[in-house]
Protein backbone atom coordinates (compact mmCIF):
# COMPACT_ATOMS: atom_id res chain seq x y z
CA UNK A 1 0.00 0.00 0.00
CA UNK A 2 3.10 2.55 0.00
CA UNK A 3 4.76 1.94 -2.94
CA UNK A 4 2.03 4.19 -4.29
CA UNK A 5 2.79 6.90 -1.94
CA UNK A 6 6.55 6.60 -2.30
CA UNK A 7 6.97 6.19 -6.04
CA UNK A 8 5.13 9.80 -7.00
CA UNK A 9 7.65 11.67 -4.86
CA UNK A 10 9.89 14.13 -7.23
CA UNK A 11 12.37 15.39 -4.11
CA UNK A 12 15.66 12.73 -3.96
CA UNK A 13 14.87 11.27 -0.40
CA UNK A 14 18.04 9.72 1.71
CA UNK A 15 16.71 6.72 2.37
CA UNK A 16 18.91 5.79 5.09
CA UNK A 17 17.03 8.59 6.92
CA UNK A 18 13.08 8.47 7.27
CA UNK A 19 13.43 11.04 10.23
CA UNK A 20 16.02 13.35 11.08
CA UNK A 21 15.86 15.49 14.48
CA UNK A 22 18.11 18.30 14.98
CA UNK A 23 19.29 19.52 18.17
CA UNK A 24 15.75 19.87 19.82
CA UNK A 25 15.26 22.11 22.34
CA UNK A 26 12.13 22.28 24.27
CA UNK A 27 11.80 24.02 27.73
CA UNK A 28 8.88 23.92 30.23
CA UNK A 29 9.54 27.20 32.38
CA UNK A 30 13.06 27.17 32.02
CA UNK A 31 13.56 23.41 32.58
CA UNK A 32 14.96 21.51 29.09
CA UNK A 33 12.55 18.72 28.68
CA UNK A 34 14.45 18.26 25.40
CA UNK A 35 18.39 19.15 25.25
CA UNK A 36 19.36 19.68 21.88
CA UNK A 37 18.39 15.98 20.92
CA UNK A 38 19.55 14.81 17.54
CA UNK A 39 17.77 11.44 16.44
CA UNK A 40 18.21 9.11 13.07
CA UNK A 41 15.28 6.78 12.43
CA UNK A 42 16.50 4.74 8.94
CA UNK A 43 14.06 3.81 6.32
CA UNK A 44 12.44 0.46 6.88
CA UNK A 45 13.87 0.25 10.77
CA UNK A 46 12.77 -0.44 13.79
CA UNK A 47 14.22 1.64 16.12
CA UNK A 48 14.07 1.49 20.19
CA UNK A 49 14.23 5.28 22.06
CA UNK A 50 14.65 4.04 25.24
CA UNK A 51 15.79 6.33 28.89
CA UNK A 52 14.66 6.46 31.89
CA UNK A 53 11.60 8.44 33.13
CA UNK A 54 11.56 12.49 32.50
CA UNK A 55 14.58 11.81 29.82
CA UNK A 56 12.34 13.78 27.12
CA UNK A 57 11.21 10.66 25.08
CA UNK A 58 7.19 11.84 25.09
CA UNK A 59 8.18 15.57 24.78
CA UNK A 60 9.89 14.74 21.73
CA UNK A 61 7.23 12.30 20.40
CA UNK A 62 4.85 15.40 20.62
CA UNK A 63 7.25 18.04 18.59
CA UNK A 64 7.76 15.42 16.00
CA UNK A 65 4.26 14.21 15.49
CA UNK A 66 3.52 18.62 15.56
CA UNK A 67 1.81 18.14 19.03
CA UNK A 68 4.50 20.54 20.40
CA UNK A 69 6.83 23.33 18.80
CA UNK A 70 10.41 23.16 20.00
CA UNK A 71 12.35 25.91 20.69
CA UNK A 72 15.13 25.33 18.46
CA UNK A 73 15.66 22.34 15.96
CA UNK A 74 15.00 20.74 13.47
CA UNK A 75 12.83 17.94 12.21
CA UNK A 76 13.33 16.65 8.63
CA UNK A 77 11.25 13.82 7.36
CA UNK A 78 11.66 12.53 3.93
CA UNK A 79 13.70 15.00 3.79
CA UNK A 80 11.42 18.34 3.89
CA UNK A 81 11.12 20.18 7.07
CA UNK A 82 7.90 19.03 9.20
CA UNK A 83 8.77 21.42 12.58
CA UNK A 84 5.84 23.88 11.33
CA UNK A 85 3.54 21.73 10.68
CA UNK A 86 0.09 21.06 12.64
CA UNK A 87 -0.85 17.24 13.94
CA UNK A 88 -3.30 16.86 11.24
CA UNK A 89 -0.91 17.58 8.01
CA UNK A 90 1.70 15.57 9.77
CA UNK A 91 -0.27 12.58 10.01
CA UNK A 92 -1.64 13.57 6.37
CA UNK A 93 2.57 12.80 5.36
CA UNK A 94 2.58 9.13 6.80
CA UNK A 95 4.45 10.12 9.88
CA UNK A 96 1.52 8.62 12.60
CA UNK A 97 1.56 8.61 16.36
CA UNK A 98 -0.25 6.49 19.72
CA UNK A 99 -0.43 7.70 22.72
CA UNK A 100 1.00 6.02 25.63
CA UNK A 101 -2.18 6.54 27.12
CA UNK A 102 -3.97 4.55 24.64
CA UNK A 103 -6.86 7.38 22.89
CA UNK A 104 -9.13 4.92 21.67
CA UNK A 105 -12.24 6.89 20.80
CA UNK A 106 -14.56 5.14 23.77
CA UNK A 107 -18.10 6.09 22.12
CA UNK A 108 -17.46 4.91 18.79
CA UNK A 109 -17.23 0.74 17.95
CA UNK A 110 -14.36 -0.14 17.43
CA UNK A 111 -14.93 -0.84 13.55
CA UNK A 112 -15.42 3.04 13.36
CA UNK A 113 -12.22 3.78 15.31
CA UNK A 114 -10.27 2.16 12.30
CA UNK A 115 -12.76 3.53 9.81
CA UNK A 116 -11.97 6.86 11.03
CA UNK A 117 -8.37 6.34 10.49
CA UNK A 118 -8.54 5.97 6.81
CA UNK A 119 -7.41 7.70 4.11
CA UNK A 120 -9.54 9.43 0.62
CA UNK A 121 -12.92 9.08 1.84
CA UNK A 122 -14.87 11.28 -0.10
CA UNK A 123 -17.50 11.15 2.42
CA UNK A 124 -15.74 12.74 5.13
CA UNK A 125 -16.85 16.14 2.90
CA UNK A 126 -20.61 17.30 3.80
CA UNK A 127 -21.72 17.68 0.31
CA UNK A 128 -20.24 14.02 -0.98
CA UNK A 129 -21.47 12.71 2.07
CA UNK A 130 -25.38 13.73 0.71
CA UNK A 131 -24.64 12.30 -2.74
CA UNK A 132 -25.57 8.90 -3.31
CA UNK A 133 -22.63 6.02 -3.01
CA UNK A 134 -21.07 8.27 -0.08
CA UNK A 135 -20.80 4.59 1.49
CA UNK A 136 -19.17 3.10 -0.88
CA UNK A 137 -15.35 3.74 0.35
CA UNK A 138 -16.50 2.70 4.00
CA UNK A 139 -16.97 -1.10 2.61
CA UNK A 140 -13.35 -1.01 0.90
CA UNK A 141 -11.75 0.33 4.44
CA UNK A 142 -13.90 -1.84 6.08
CA UNK A 143 -12.35 -5.03 4.57
CA UNK A 144 -8.91 -3.63 5.55
CA UNK A 145 -10.22 -2.88 9.03
CA UNK A 146 -10.99 -6.10 9.80
CA UNK A 147 -8.02 -7.85 8.38
CA UNK A 148 -6.09 -5.43 10.75
CA UNK A 149 -8.42 -6.49 13.90
CA UNK A 150 -7.88 -10.37 12.92
CA UNK A 151 -4.26 -9.49 13.40
CA UNK A 152 -4.77 -8.18 16.86
CA UNK A 153 -7.48 -10.77 17.75
CA UNK A 154 -10.26 -8.05 18.05
CA UNK A 155 -11.89 -9.16 15.36
CA UNK A 156 -15.16 -10.13 17.12
CA UNK A 157 -15.23 -7.08 19.31
CA UNK A 158 -15.63 -5.06 16.31
CA UNK A 159 -19.27 -3.69 17.01
CA UNK A 160 -18.60 -2.87 20.63
CA UNK A 161 -17.85 0.68 21.81
CA UNK A 162 -14.06 0.92 21.91
CA UNK A 163 -14.97 1.98 26.04
CA UNK A 164 -15.57 -1.51 26.67
CA UNK A 165 -12.06 -2.71 25.77
CA UNK A 166 -9.55 -3.49 28.52
CA UNK A 167 -6.60 -1.38 28.78
CA UNK A 168 -4.31 -3.74 26.66
CA UNK A 169 -6.87 -4.48 23.82
CA UNK A 170 -6.94 -0.78 23.68
CA UNK A 171 -3.29 -0.57 23.08
CA UNK A 172 -3.73 -3.42 20.63
CA UNK A 173 -6.67 -1.31 18.81
CA UNK A 174 -4.38 2.20 19.13
CA UNK A 175 -1.53 0.32 17.47
CA UNK A 176 -3.59 -1.02 14.32
CA UNK A 177 -5.50 2.68 14.45
CA UNK A 178 -1.92 3.89 13.27
CA UNK A 179 -1.70 1.07 10.78
CA UNK A 180 -5.27 2.09 9.63
CA UNK A 181 -3.72 5.47 8.43
CA UNK A 182 -1.42 4.28 5.75
CA UNK A 183 1.84 5.32 7.49
CA UNK A 184 5.15 5.59 6.27
CA UNK A 185 6.90 6.08 9.70
CA UNK A 186 4.77 5.43 12.90
CA UNK A 187 5.53 6.80 16.65
CA UNK A 188 4.62 4.10 18.71
CA UNK A 189 4.96 5.56 22.91
CA UNK A 190 5.04 2.28 25.16
CA UNK A 191 3.02 -0.14 23.14
CA UNK A 192 3.89 -3.08 25.34
CA UNK A 193 3.31 -0.92 28.91
CA UNK A 194 -0.27 -2.46 30.87
CA UNK A 195 -0.32 -5.23 28.18
CA UNK A 196 -0.45 -8.62 29.36
CA UNK A 197 2.49 -11.24 28.31
CA UNK A 198 -0.03 -13.02 25.60
CA UNK A 199 -0.95 -10.09 24.15
CA UNK A 200 2.77 -8.39 24.39
CA UNK A 201 4.16 -11.18 22.38
CA UNK A 202 1.66 -11.37 19.70
CA UNK A 203 2.31 -6.68 19.22
CA UNK A 204 5.94 -7.66 19.21
CA UNK A 205 5.20 -10.54 16.38
CA UNK A 206 3.20 -8.12 14.75
CA UNK A 207 5.62 -5.28 14.94
CA UNK A 208 8.50 -7.43 13.44
CA UNK A 209 5.61 -9.17 10.31
CA UNK A 210 4.05 -5.30 9.35
CA UNK A 211 7.59 -4.03 9.07
CA UNK A 212 8.89 -6.71 6.87
CA UNK A 213 5.92 -6.81 4.89
CA UNK A 214 4.24 -3.49 4.36
CA UNK A 215 7.81 -1.20 4.45
CA UNK A 216 6.30 0.35 7.50
CA UNK A 217 8.98 1.83 9.75
CA UNK A 218 8.86 2.17 13.28
CA UNK A 219 10.12 4.48 16.09
CA UNK A 220 9.60 2.99 19.35
CA UNK A 221 9.35 4.28 23.16
CA UNK A 222 9.46 1.10 25.70
CA UNK A 223 10.27 0.51 29.26
CA UNK A 224 10.49 -3.39 28.24
CA UNK A 225 14.09 -3.44 27.49
CA UNK A 226 14.54 -6.87 26.66
CA UNK A 227 11.70 -7.52 24.75
CA UNK A 228 12.51 -4.06 22.93
CA UNK A 229 16.09 -4.94 21.82
CA UNK A 230 14.91 -8.33 20.78
CA UNK A 231 12.63 -6.73 17.45
CA UNK A 232 14.84 -3.53 16.85
CA UNK A 233 17.83 -2.79 14.61
CA UNK A 234 18.88 0.37 16.21
CA UNK A 235 18.45 1.72 20.00
CA UNK A 236 18.52 5.42 20.82
CA UNK A 237 19.27 6.24 24.43
CA UNK A 238 17.86 9.21 25.62
CA UNK A 239 19.05 10.55 29.00
CA UNK A 240 17.80 14.30 30.77
CA UNK A 241 17.00 15.60 27.67
CA UNK A 242 19.56 14.22 25.42
CA UNK A 243 20.52 10.94 23.17
CA UNK A 244 23.05 9.80 24.25
CA UNK A 245 24.08 7.22 22.29
CA UNK A 246 22.60 5.84 19.23
CA UNK A 247 23.52 2.02 17.75
CA UNK A 248 22.99 -1.52 17.17
CA UNK A 249 21.29 -3.31 20.38
CA UNK A 250 24.30 -5.34 21.23
CA UNK A 251 26.78 -2.09 21.34
CA UNK A 252 24.30 -0.37 23.10
CA UNK A 253 24.58 -3.23 25.92
CA UNK A 254 27.74 -2.40 25.96
CA UNK A 255 27.99 1.37 26.43
CA UNK A 256 29.18 2.32 29.52
CA UNK A 257 27.31 6.15 29.21
CA UNK A 258 23.93 4.30 28.92
CA UNK A 259 25.13 1.85 31.93
CA UNK A 260 25.92 5.02 33.37
CA UNK A 261 22.65 6.68 33.15
CA UNK A 262 20.65 3.74 33.99
CA UNK A 263 22.55 3.93 37.37
CA UNK A 264 22.76 0.41 38.41
CA UNK A 265 19.67 -1.15 36.58
CA UNK A 266 22.50 -2.42 33.93
CA UNK A 267 21.59 -5.79 34.40
CA UNK A 268 18.15 -4.71 32.99
CA UNK A 269 19.79 -3.97 29.71
CA UNK A 270 22.24 -7.28 29.51
CA UNK A 271 19.40 -9.08 30.96
CA UNK A 272 17.85 -12.08 28.86
CA UNK A 273 14.19 -10.39 27.73
CA UNK A 274 12.10 -11.90 30.29
CA UNK A 275 9.53 -9.12 30.78
CA UNK A 276 9.70 -7.29 34.22
CA UNK B 1 -58.01 22.08 25.24
CA UNK B 2 -59.77 20.32 22.48
CA UNK B 3 -59.47 23.53 20.30
CA UNK B 4 -58.07 22.63 16.88
CA UNK B 5 -56.65 26.40 17.24
CA UNK B 6 -54.90 25.44 20.47
CA UNK B 7 -53.31 22.06 18.95
CA UNK B 8 -52.12 23.92 15.87
CA UNK B 9 -50.10 26.44 17.68
CA UNK B 10 -48.41 23.02 19.86
CA UNK B 11 -47.29 21.93 16.34
CA UNK B 12 -45.64 25.39 14.85
CA UNK B 13 -43.76 25.87 18.12
CA UNK B 14 -42.77 22.53 18.56
CA UNK B 15 -41.86 22.79 14.95
CA UNK B 16 -39.68 25.69 14.60
CA UNK B 17 -38.07 24.63 17.61
CA UNK B 18 -37.46 21.73 16.16
CA UNK B 19 -35.49 22.83 13.41
CA UNK B 20 -33.86 25.32 16.18
CA UNK B 21 -32.36 22.97 18.19
CA UNK B 22 -31.19 20.64 15.06
CA UNK B 23 -29.06 23.57 14.58
CA UNK B 24 -27.96 22.49 18.21
CA UNK B 25 -27.64 19.34 17.35
CA UNK B 26 -25.23 19.25 14.46
CA UNK B 27 -22.78 21.63 17.17
CA UNK B 28 -23.30 19.89 20.02
CA UNK B 29 -24.81 16.46 19.71
CA UNK B 30 -22.15 15.74 16.82
CA UNK B 31 -19.24 18.11 17.57
CA UNK B 32 -19.22 18.65 20.75
CA UNK B 33 -19.90 22.61 20.39
CA UNK B 34 -20.72 23.79 23.63
CA UNK B 35 -23.06 27.08 21.86
CA UNK B 36 -24.85 28.99 24.65
CA UNK B 37 -25.60 31.95 22.46
CA UNK B 38 -27.28 29.69 19.39
CA UNK B 39 -30.19 32.45 19.33
CA UNK B 40 -27.91 34.82 18.09
CA UNK B 41 -28.09 32.85 14.45
CA UNK B 42 -32.24 32.73 14.52
CA UNK B 43 -32.39 36.88 15.48
CA UNK B 44 -29.89 37.47 12.80
CA UNK B 45 -31.75 35.95 10.11
CA UNK B 46 -34.98 37.02 10.86
CA UNK B 47 -33.66 40.86 11.12
CA UNK B 48 -31.94 41.11 8.31
CA UNK B 49 -34.66 39.51 6.26
CA UNK B 50 -36.82 41.97 7.62
CA UNK B 51 -34.88 44.88 7.28
CA UNK B 52 -33.47 43.89 3.48
CA UNK B 53 -37.43 43.57 2.51
CA UNK B 54 -38.84 47.00 4.11
CA UNK B 55 -35.69 49.09 3.66
CA UNK B 56 -34.03 47.90 0.88
CA UNK B 57 -37.24 46.78 -1.03
CA UNK B 58 -34.86 43.32 -1.69
CA UNK B 59 -37.76 40.12 -3.27
CA UNK B 60 -38.81 38.75 0.57
CA UNK B 61 -36.79 35.25 -1.22
CA UNK B 62 -33.59 36.63 -1.79
CA UNK B 63 -33.34 39.05 1.65
CA UNK B 64 -34.32 35.36 3.89
CA UNK B 65 -31.62 33.60 1.83
CA UNK B 66 -29.52 36.53 2.63
CA UNK B 67 -30.49 36.09 6.35
CA UNK B 68 -29.58 32.77 6.59
CA UNK B 69 -26.24 34.00 4.84
CA UNK B 70 -25.91 36.42 7.68
CA UNK B 71 -26.48 34.08 10.58
CA UNK B 72 -23.78 31.57 9.04
CA UNK B 73 -21.33 34.77 8.31
CA UNK B 74 -21.93 35.39 12.30
CA UNK B 75 -21.31 32.05 13.11
CA UNK B 76 -18.05 31.70 11.23
CA UNK B 77 -16.74 34.84 12.81
CA UNK B 78 -17.30 33.87 16.01
CA UNK B 79 -15.70 30.42 15.29
CA UNK B 80 -12.37 31.83 13.61
CA UNK B 81 -11.97 34.25 16.59
CA UNK B 82 -13.14 31.99 19.50
CA UNK B 83 -12.99 28.44 18.73
CA UNK B 84 -9.32 27.55 20.11
CA UNK B 85 -10.68 28.31 23.42
CA UNK B 86 -11.26 25.91 25.35
CA UNK B 87 -14.77 24.43 25.60
CA UNK B 88 -16.25 26.71 28.45
CA UNK B 89 -14.78 29.91 27.41
CA UNK B 90 -16.08 29.27 23.89
CA UNK B 91 -19.59 28.79 26.13
CA UNK B 92 -19.33 32.28 27.77
CA UNK B 93 -18.00 34.15 24.26
CA UNK B 94 -20.97 32.58 22.39
CA UNK B 95 -23.68 33.93 24.89
CA UNK B 96 -22.21 37.42 25.18
CA UNK B 97 -22.40 37.34 21.57
CA UNK B 98 -25.67 36.64 21.61
CA UNK B 99 -26.36 39.35 23.76
CA UNK B 100 -24.45 41.74 22.26
CA UNK B 101 -27.01 40.77 19.14
CA UNK B 102 -29.50 41.56 21.02
CA UNK B 103 -28.49 45.03 22.34
CA UNK B 104 -27.80 46.40 19.00
CA UNK B 105 -30.93 45.16 17.76
CA UNK B 106 -32.64 46.84 20.96
CA UNK B 107 -30.64 49.94 20.31
CA UNK B 108 -29.80 50.57 16.79
CA UNK B 109 -33.59 51.73 16.55
CA UNK B 110 -32.98 53.48 13.37
CA UNK B 111 -31.93 50.41 11.85
CA UNK B 112 -33.83 47.74 13.23
CA UNK B 113 -37.23 49.51 14.70
CA UNK B 114 -35.61 49.10 18.42
CA UNK B 115 -37.36 47.69 21.09
CA UNK B 116 -40.89 48.20 19.11
CA UNK B 117 -39.63 45.16 16.85
CA UNK B 118 -40.01 45.06 13.23
CA UNK B 119 -43.22 46.76 12.88
CA UNK B 120 -41.19 50.16 13.84
CA UNK B 121 -38.78 49.25 11.01
CA UNK B 122 -40.09 52.39 9.09
CA UNK B 123 -40.44 55.02 11.93
CA UNK B 124 -43.46 55.89 13.76
CA UNK B 125 -46.51 56.09 12.75
CA UNK B 126 -46.28 53.25 9.85
CA UNK B 127 -46.66 49.89 10.18
CA UNK B 128 -43.84 47.95 8.24
CA UNK B 129 -44.63 44.62 6.84
CA UNK B 130 -41.85 42.15 5.35
CA UNK B 131 -44.04 39.34 4.53
CA UNK B 132 -47.22 40.64 2.02
CA UNK B 133 -45.98 38.21 -1.02
CA UNK B 134 -45.53 35.45 1.29
CA UNK B 135 -48.74 35.98 2.63
CA UNK B 136 -49.97 36.16 -0.74
CA UNK B 137 -48.54 32.81 -1.96
CA UNK B 138 -50.19 31.42 1.63
CA UNK B 139 -53.46 32.68 0.39
CA UNK B 140 -53.25 31.49 -2.87
CA UNK B 141 -52.25 27.50 -1.46
CA UNK B 142 -55.05 28.39 0.51
CA UNK B 143 -57.56 28.57 -2.44
CA UNK B 144 -55.95 25.78 -4.36
CA UNK B 145 -56.70 23.41 -1.81
CA UNK B 146 -60.27 24.55 -0.94
CA UNK B 147 -60.97 24.24 -4.44
CA UNK B 148 -59.23 21.06 -5.29
CA UNK B 149 -60.38 19.07 -2.81
CA UNK B 150 -63.07 21.01 -1.15
CA UNK B 151 -61.58 21.00 2.30
CA UNK B 152 -60.79 25.07 3.88
CA UNK B 153 -57.49 25.05 5.48
CA UNK B 154 -56.30 27.76 7.79
CA UNK B 155 -53.36 29.76 7.22
CA UNK B 156 -52.00 28.25 10.58
CA UNK B 157 -52.40 24.59 9.65
CA UNK B 158 -50.84 25.53 6.41
CA UNK B 159 -47.37 26.57 8.08
CA UNK B 160 -47.63 23.91 10.44
CA UNK B 161 -47.56 21.51 7.22
CA UNK B 162 -44.68 23.85 5.82
CA UNK B 163 -42.76 24.00 8.60
CA UNK B 164 -42.69 20.40 9.63
CA UNK B 165 -41.98 19.37 5.78
CA UNK B 166 -39.14 21.78 6.31
CA UNK B 167 -38.22 20.28 9.43
CA UNK B 168 -38.63 16.63 8.54
CA UNK B 169 -36.46 17.49 5.12
CA UNK B 170 -33.69 19.05 7.48
CA UNK B 171 -33.71 15.85 9.87
CA UNK B 172 -33.24 13.67 6.66
CA UNK B 173 -30.19 15.71 5.42
CA UNK B 174 -28.34 16.09 9.25
CA UNK B 175 -29.40 11.88 9.77
CA UNK B 176 -27.74 10.97 6.58
CA UNK B 177 -24.50 13.13 6.83
CA UNK B 178 -24.35 12.06 10.40
CA UNK B 179 -24.18 8.26 9.55
CA UNK B 180 -21.76 8.96 6.90
CA UNK B 181 -17.69 9.63 7.51
CA UNK B 182 -18.25 12.86 7.81
CA UNK B 183 -20.62 12.59 10.91
CA UNK B 184 -17.91 9.91 12.15
CA UNK B 185 -15.04 12.53 12.37
CA UNK B 186 -17.26 15.15 14.13
CA UNK B 187 -18.07 12.09 16.67
CA UNK B 188 -14.24 11.47 16.88
CA UNK B 189 -13.37 15.36 17.27
CA UNK B 190 -16.34 15.47 19.96
CA UNK B 191 -14.47 12.51 21.97
CA UNK B 192 -10.89 13.79 21.63
CA UNK B 193 -9.52 16.22 19.21
CA UNK B 194 -5.80 15.02 19.36
CA UNK B 195 -7.19 11.48 18.45
CA UNK B 196 -8.29 12.87 15.70
CA UNK B 197 -5.78 15.12 14.85
CA UNK B 198 -3.42 11.86 15.09
CA UNK B 199 -5.11 10.25 11.93
CA UNK B 200 -5.22 13.25 10.43
CA UNK B 201 -8.08 14.74 10.91
CA UNK B 202 -8.13 19.16 10.85
CA UNK B 203 -10.16 19.75 13.54
CA UNK B 204 -10.59 23.54 13.51
CA UNK B 205 -11.72 23.44 9.93
CA UNK B 206 -14.74 20.39 10.84
CA UNK B 207 -15.25 22.44 14.05
CA UNK B 208 -16.04 25.39 11.90
CA UNK B 209 -18.28 23.39 9.26
CA UNK B 210 -20.10 22.33 11.81
CA UNK B 211 -21.00 25.66 13.69
CA UNK B 212 -21.48 27.11 10.31
CA UNK B 213 -24.24 24.17 9.51
CA UNK B 214 -25.85 24.56 12.56
CA UNK B 215 -26.20 28.40 12.52
CA UNK B 216 -27.50 28.08 8.69
CA UNK B 217 -30.05 25.78 10.11
CA UNK B 218 -31.28 27.76 12.70
CA UNK B 219 -31.38 30.97 10.43
CA UNK B 220 -33.64 28.21 8.52
CA UNK B 221 -35.81 28.34 11.72
CA UNK B 222 -35.38 32.16 12.18
CA UNK B 223 -36.80 32.74 8.78
CA UNK B 224 -40.12 30.78 9.33
CA UNK B 225 -39.94 32.28 12.91
CA UNK B 226 -40.61 35.36 10.96
CA UNK B 227 -42.84 34.16 8.48
CA UNK B 228 -45.01 32.82 10.88
CA UNK B 229 -45.61 35.56 13.71
CA UNK B 230 -45.39 38.57 10.72
CA UNK B 231 -43.72 40.63 13.36
CA UNK B 232 -40.75 39.75 15.98
CA UNK B 233 -39.29 42.18 18.74
CA UNK B 234 -35.62 41.95 19.85
CA UNK B 235 -37.37 40.33 23.38
CA UNK B 236 -38.02 37.18 21.03
CA UNK B 237 -34.12 36.65 21.19
CA UNK B 238 -33.83 36.18 24.69
CA UNK B 239 -30.92 34.06 26.26
CA UNK B 240 -33.66 31.83 27.21
CA UNK B 241 -35.08 30.43 23.49
CA UNK B 242 -31.47 29.30 23.60
CA UNK B 243 -32.11 27.18 26.22
CA UNK B 244 -34.97 26.08 25.57
CA UNK B 245 -33.34 24.60 22.39
CA UNK B 246 -31.09 22.84 24.84
CA UNK B 247 -34.24 21.55 26.54
CA UNK B 248 -35.53 20.09 23.31
CA UNK B 249 -32.06 18.34 22.95
CA UNK B 250 -31.69 16.98 26.58
CA UNK B 251 -34.97 15.69 26.35
CA UNK B 252 -34.90 13.71 23.00
CA UNK B 253 -31.15 12.64 23.78
CA UNK B 254 -28.16 14.91 22.58
CA UNK B 255 -26.71 12.29 20.36
CA UNK B 256 -29.35 11.17 18.89
CA UNK B 257 -30.86 13.33 15.24
CA UNK B 258 -34.38 11.42 15.85
CA UNK B 259 -34.24 12.60 19.48
CA UNK B 260 -34.69 16.38 18.41
CA UNK B 261 -38.38 16.21 17.31
CA UNK B 262 -39.46 14.29 19.44
CA UNK B 263 -38.04 16.17 22.20
CA UNK B 264 -39.56 19.50 20.18
CA UNK B 265 -42.93 18.10 20.66
CA UNK B 266 -42.33 17.33 24.13
CA UNK B 267 -40.94 20.90 25.01
CA UNK B 268 -43.89 22.56 22.69
CA UNK B 269 -46.81 20.66 24.51
CA UNK B 270 -45.24 22.13 27.65
CA UNK B 271 -44.67 25.09 26.49
CA UNK B 272 -47.69 26.18 24.69
CA UNK B 273 -49.93 23.89 26.40
CA UNK B 274 -49.33 25.17 29.74
CA UNK B 275 -50.80 28.41 28.99
CA UNK B 276 -54.17 27.04 28.29
CA UNK B 277 -54.49 24.61 31.31
CA UNK B 278 -56.97 26.19 32.75
CA UNK B 279 -59.14 23.35 34.50
CA UNK B 280 -59.13 22.83 38.12
CA UNK B 281 -56.96 22.74 40.19
CA UNK B 282 -54.82 25.18 38.36
CA UNK B 283 -57.64 27.64 37.22
CA UNK B 284 -57.17 28.81 41.37
CA UNK B 285 -53.90 30.20 39.51
CA UNK B 286 -54.92 34.00 37.56
CA UNK B 287 -53.06 33.02 33.76
CA UNK B 288 -50.28 35.13 34.31
CA UNK B 289 -49.31 32.55 37.09
CA UNK B 290 -49.53 29.68 34.95
CA UNK B 291 -47.35 31.34 32.47
CA UNK B 292 -44.40 30.72 35.18
CA UNK B 293 -46.05 27.25 35.73
CA UNK B 294 -44.58 25.95 32.29
CA UNK B 295 -40.97 26.70 33.38
CA UNK B 296 -41.72 25.16 37.04
CA UNK B 297 -42.91 22.07 35.20
CA UNK B 298 -40.21 22.24 32.80
CA UNK B 299 -37.62 22.21 34.94
CA UNK B 300 -39.25 19.42 37.34
CA UNK B 301 -39.74 17.41 33.89
CA UNK B 302 -36.12 18.26 33.29
CA UNK B 303 -34.62 16.74 36.42
CA UNK B 304 -36.72 13.77 36.78
CA UNK B 305 -35.34 12.98 33.34
CA UNK B 306 -31.77 13.40 34.44
CA UNK B 307 -32.52 11.20 37.29
CA UNK B 308 -34.61 8.24 35.55
CA UNK B 309 -32.74 8.68 31.84
CA UNK B 310 -29.82 10.61 31.95
CA UNK B 311 -29.39 9.89 28.32
CA UNK B 312 -32.29 11.62 27.32
CA UNK B 313 -35.87 9.59 25.45
CA UNK B 314 -33.86 8.65 22.72
CA UNK B 315 -30.32 8.12 23.51
CA UNK B 316 -28.17 5.19 24.24
CA UNK B 317 -27.32 4.49 28.09
CA UNK B 318 -24.64 2.48 27.29
CA UNK B 319 -22.86 5.38 26.07
CA UNK B 320 -23.31 7.41 29.24
CA UNK B 321 -21.63 4.57 31.05
CA UNK B 322 -18.65 4.12 28.79
CA UNK B 323 -14.92 5.48 30.01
Amino acid sequence: MNASLRGGTAVEVDRTRLLEVRDIVKRFQGVAAVDRATLNVADGSITALIGPNGAGKTSLFNIVSGFARADSGSVRYRGRSIARLPPHRVARAGLVRTFQQPRVLRRLTVLDNLLLAGRRQPGESFWRALAPGAGRRDRELRRRALELLALVRLEDRADAYAGVLSGGQRKLLEFVKALMAEPLLVLLDEPLAGVNPTLRELLLQRLREVRAGGGITFLVIEHDLGSVMRVSDEVAVMSQGRVIFQGPPDATRRDPAVIDAYLGSADAIVGSGTPG
Amino acid sequence: MLDPGFWTFVGLTAGIYAIFALGLQVQYGLAGLLNFGHVASMAIAAYTMAILVVRFGLSEWLAAAFGIGAAVAAGLLVGLTSLRLRADYFAIVTICFSEIVRYVLLNRQDLTGGPEGTIGLLGRGQAAAYNTDWEGLVGRVREMVSSGTGVEVSRDVLMLFLIWLVAAALLLVVRRVSVMPWGRVLRAIREDEEAASSVGKDVFARKLQALALGAAIAGGAGVLYALQFSFFTPDDFEPLVTFFAWVVLILGGAARVSGVPLGALMFGLLFAGTRFFDFWPLSLLDSADRAYLRLIIIGLLLIGLMYYRPQGLLGRRQEMLLE
